[in-house]
């Protein structure tokens, strides 16, 4: 396990190395300049281009790279335009509100998906498998943007039970849970669904079934077990997505969240900032991978014995 | 069998029916699901400590408390609580002594000569003096990465006569010196104290910034909220303010119905900026009071006049203004908007009301004559238009439909705010959309634009450009005006290289026991005397 995850750091290195690079590079192809943007539409041509001079943006292109990539691996991943703030700090103080909003993610996903999940996977092809099935759709199709405004409309507006924007508390959340959860509980869902009946076909259930051992047994003990596996994988990439930021449900209800940071640095053109968040989204990847693939030893002994 | 066809038929019905439920959804435009209930906003402001609390939602987030960072535009609500005003100019546009008590001007118009107030002290009670000053408007004039540099680039230097007296010393004639001093919505009212900002540095100074103002910082969350409490020691100098709030909490809730239902629960006590379509819902709400005045922001299109152009023949430039139904715009596409015919909208101050009322008019008869005598070959315009400006997909679509109506073949161009200056720097546009905050004297601006060819317009008219420099060397108010209305009559006359669409209106909502605020057109508000029953 320890040579496992040494490797995996190693690469995580590498990966790290590649988004800096890619990171860096690609923001530049985009139109649009930071400076420019920055100084506004009553900077004439000159102020903008000094500017642009005292902030490094003329040097060459690869002695930025070089400057940045030698501060980007002791930590400093430099400051926003915009902000006139650390990038790191910036992140940072949005991460527990991420961290939040994704730990509500999953509780509402999960709490839909994973019996719904196990409802359609063993009762595949009945008038329950369609209903689940339906939510599932139901899930993906919507708009969360509609699905949050009509949120707030019901709860906030007409019911008065909930806050319809902000943050601070637990019913602050609920209303952002909800909405994102209702889209990733459609992934857990089909995934669990189709992993399970998959399952259930195998030679070792029939064999258990004709053993006498009890349906609700089977389907706990030795079908769901197995059915589970794929499933964390799901599960493990979608909270690295949402630590990575939901954009569109933190605007819709004003949640001051990583992925509306990138989107108005994105915008701006704010190359450190979009930068720092990308870098810090992938190196949440990149962790949350080598945590799933943990996981997965941890949940399928077999995977031990492989290694 | 049966059964299972019929449930598969109303599953596939459902799906059908919330797919295009579904759909859209754009954030930055409307997304009313035409509610128009009635709801009641009470709430109480009183937090629990006892505190009058008043929230209020920003449809945009201040980007920095660091005066060298990017201003959104949100200052203007914001920094007066935070640092008072130097000069308050009111919704007259005159002139109020604050924190500076007397400006006078050398004959020459080089140096200022500021009076400070006394007895004002900063929140962390060190005296508010010219040594302020001179370390704030020093640091702007110096520092070439401060967006607020430009303003400030012809400072050379403020020299301190006594603690209350300074003297601003220009390198050349900065006639723009007490409008940009007033200038809202941005960072030129605010100030460092000196002996702080010079200890702690730029980036730590800012995390915990001090004023004079009648309230002091608590805390900033950025992209959440910015907390402002009442300072205890501020009446001693200014005991005429009559507002009763304690605690001031700036949320920033960028989605507008978002926005609109959080004044409909109460959440926020004032929200600025309210779509059309929410209007009605909002002054049928109990409890809410909306209001709207004329605004100061404005969208035009600009042209690229230049050799080669399609634009470059005035007649078609003037064809291009007379196709354009901009009653139709205002009214229709935007509701609360007014449409416009002079080159700045009616508040600032080289405005002409008379003249405005026969520029830029409607007449799509004539616009059509003049496409047909000309020598357009037909080649498609390039039509820019920014995408994330309200309501870009409707106008430019009308746009393109009237500009076809009279026979110009468009192209027409959706791209990102940050792309515009880029594509218009290079000249591959013909006409652009843009829009613009406009400040009471509007002269920079034009200058910029027209002189300065900001848009790379590549306007030919020397004797206009230079009557606009002028303009802006001219230290007397009234005769800069005068100047600068000759200026907008000049381009209006050449339909070049600006042409006004409309203006939008101001618009906030509070709840009914909120009054004593003053709405001014460029969205700040004055909020010193503003009393919650």
């Amino acid at each position: 396990m320890a040579k496992y995850l040494l490797k995996r750091l190693l690469l995580a290195v590498l990966v790290l190395f590649v988004v800096i690079f890619v990171a860096f590079f690609l923001i530049r192809l985009v139109p649009g300049d930071p400076v420019e943007n920055m100084m506004g539409s009553s900077a004439t041509d000159e102020q903008i281009e000094a500017a642009r001079e005292a902030m490094g943006y003329n040097k060459p292109i690869i002695v930025q790279f070089g400057i940045y990539l030698k501060n980007a691996l002791t930590g400093d991943l430099g400051n926003s335009i915009f902000y006139r703030q650390s990038c790191l700090k910036l992140i940072a103080n949005r991460f527990g509100a991420t961290v939040q909003l994704c730990i509500g993610t999953m509780v509402v996903a999960l709490l839909i998906s994973i019996p719904l999940g196990i409802v359609a996977g063993v009762k595949k092809g009945t008038a329950a498998d369609v209903a689940a099935t339906f939510v599932s759709i139901l899930g993906n199709a919507l708009s969360p943007v509609w699905v949050g405004l009509v949120l707030i409309l019901f709860f906030g507006v007409q019911l008065r039970w909930l806050p319809a924007q902000g943050y601070g508390s637990i019913k602050h959340l609920i209303l952002p849970a909800l909405t994102a959860g209702l889209t990733f509980s459609s992934y857990v869902l089909r995934q669990l669904r189709s992993s399970l009946f998959s399952t259930l076909q195998e030679d070792y259930i029939t064999a258990t079934y004709a053993r006498g051992v009890r349906r609700m047994k089977v389907y706990r003990k030795y079908a769901l077990k197995n059915a589970i596996l794929p499933v964390i994988t799901v599960i493990g990439v979608g909270i690295a997505q949402a630590l990575a930021g939901s954009a569109v449900v933190e605007v819709v209800f004003g949640w001051p969240g990583i992925g509306s940071l990138l989107v108005d640095a994105m915008g701006s053109r704010d190359y450190p900032l979009v930068q720092a968040c990308i870098i810090v989204s992938t190196m949440i990847f990149v962790v949350a991978n080598i945590l799933v693939d943990i996981a997965y030893t941890i949940a399928d002994p077999r995977t031990r014995i492989a290694e | 069998m049966n059964k299972k066809r019929m449930l598969a038929l109303l599953l596939a019905a459902l799906m059908l029916v919330t797919l295009f439920a579904g759909c859209g959804g754009d954030t930055s435009t409307d997304t009313t699901t035409g509610d128009t209930s009635t709801g009641d906003s009470t709430g109480d402001t009183t937090s629990a400590d006892g505190l009058v609390e008043f929230n209020i939602g920003l449809n945009q987030d201040l980007y920095a408390m660091n005066l060298g960072g990017a201003d959104s535009g949100m200052e203007g609500i914001v920094f007066p609580l935070l640092y008072d005003y130097l000069i308050y100019r009111d919704a007259d546009g005159n002139l109020v002594p604050r924190l500076w008590t007397s400006w006078e001007p050398s004959e020459d118009g080089l140096e200022w000569t500021i009076t400070l107030r006394e007895g004002v002290t900063f929140h962390n009670g060190e005296p508010f003096t010219s040594e302020a000053m001179k370390v704030t408007y020093e640091w702007f004039a110096t520092d070439e990465t401060l967006s607020i540099h430009p303003t400030w680039e012809k400072l050379q230097e403020v020299e301190i006569v006594d603690d209350l007296t300074c003297i601003f010393r220009f390198r050349e004639l900065d006639a723009l010196f007490l409008n940009n001093i007033t200038k809202s919505g941005c960072f030129h009212m605010a100030y460092v104290e000196p002996k702080s900002f010079q200890e702690l540095g730029v980036d730590a100074y800012f995390e915990n910034p001090v004023g004079c103002g009648p309230y002091s910082f608590v805390s900033w969350d950025p992209g959440n909220e910015l907390i402002l409490e009442r300072d205890p020691n501020y009446d001693y100098w200014d005991d005429s303010i009559k507002t009763n709030i304690d605690r001031y909490i700036i949320s920033t809730i960028s989605e507008d119905m978002t926005r609109v239902s959080s004044m409909r629960t109460g959440e926020s006590d004032m929200i600025i900026s309210i779509p059309y379509e929410q209007m009605e819902t909002l002054q049928s709400t109990d409890g809410v009071k909306v209001e709207q005045i004329d605004g100061s922001t404005a969208y035009w299109i600009g042209i690229e006049c230049g050799e080669g152009y399609v634009f470059n023949d005035p007649n078609l430039r003037q064809a291009l203004s007379e196709c354009l139904d901009r009653e139709t715009i205002a009214s229709s596409i935007y509701g609360l908007a007014d449409p416009l015919h002079w080159l700045v909208p009616s508040y600032s101050t080289c405005y002409d009301e008379e003249a405005a009322s026969q520029h830029y008019q409607y007449d799509l008869e004539h616009a059509k004559e003049l496409v047909a005598n000309s020598n357009y070959d037909g080649t498609p315009i390039r039509l820019i238009a920014v995408n994330s400006f309200a309501k870009m997909t409707e106008l430019s679509q009308a746009m393109v439909s009237m500009l076809q109506s009279v026979g110009f073949a468009v192209d027409l161009q959706m791209i990102e705010h940050s792309a515009l200056n880029e594509t218009r720097g290079s000249g591959q546009y013909d006409i652009f959309i843009s829009n613009a905050a406009f400040e009471r004297d509007a002269s920079y601006w034009i200058q910029i634009q027209v002189v300065n060819d900001r848009g790379h317009f590549e306007f030919d008219y020397p004797e206009i450009k230079d009557l606009i420099s002028e303009a802006n060397q001219t230290l007397d108010d009234d005769i800069r005006e005068e100047m600068m209305r000759e200026a907008c009559l000049q381009c209006a006359e050449v339909y070049g290289p600006i042409q006004p669409l409309f203006t939008m209106q101001t618009t906030l909502a509070t709840k009914e026991n909120v009054s004593g605020y003053v709405l001014l057109p460029n969205v700040s508000t004055y909020l010193f005397d503003m009393v919650v029953e």
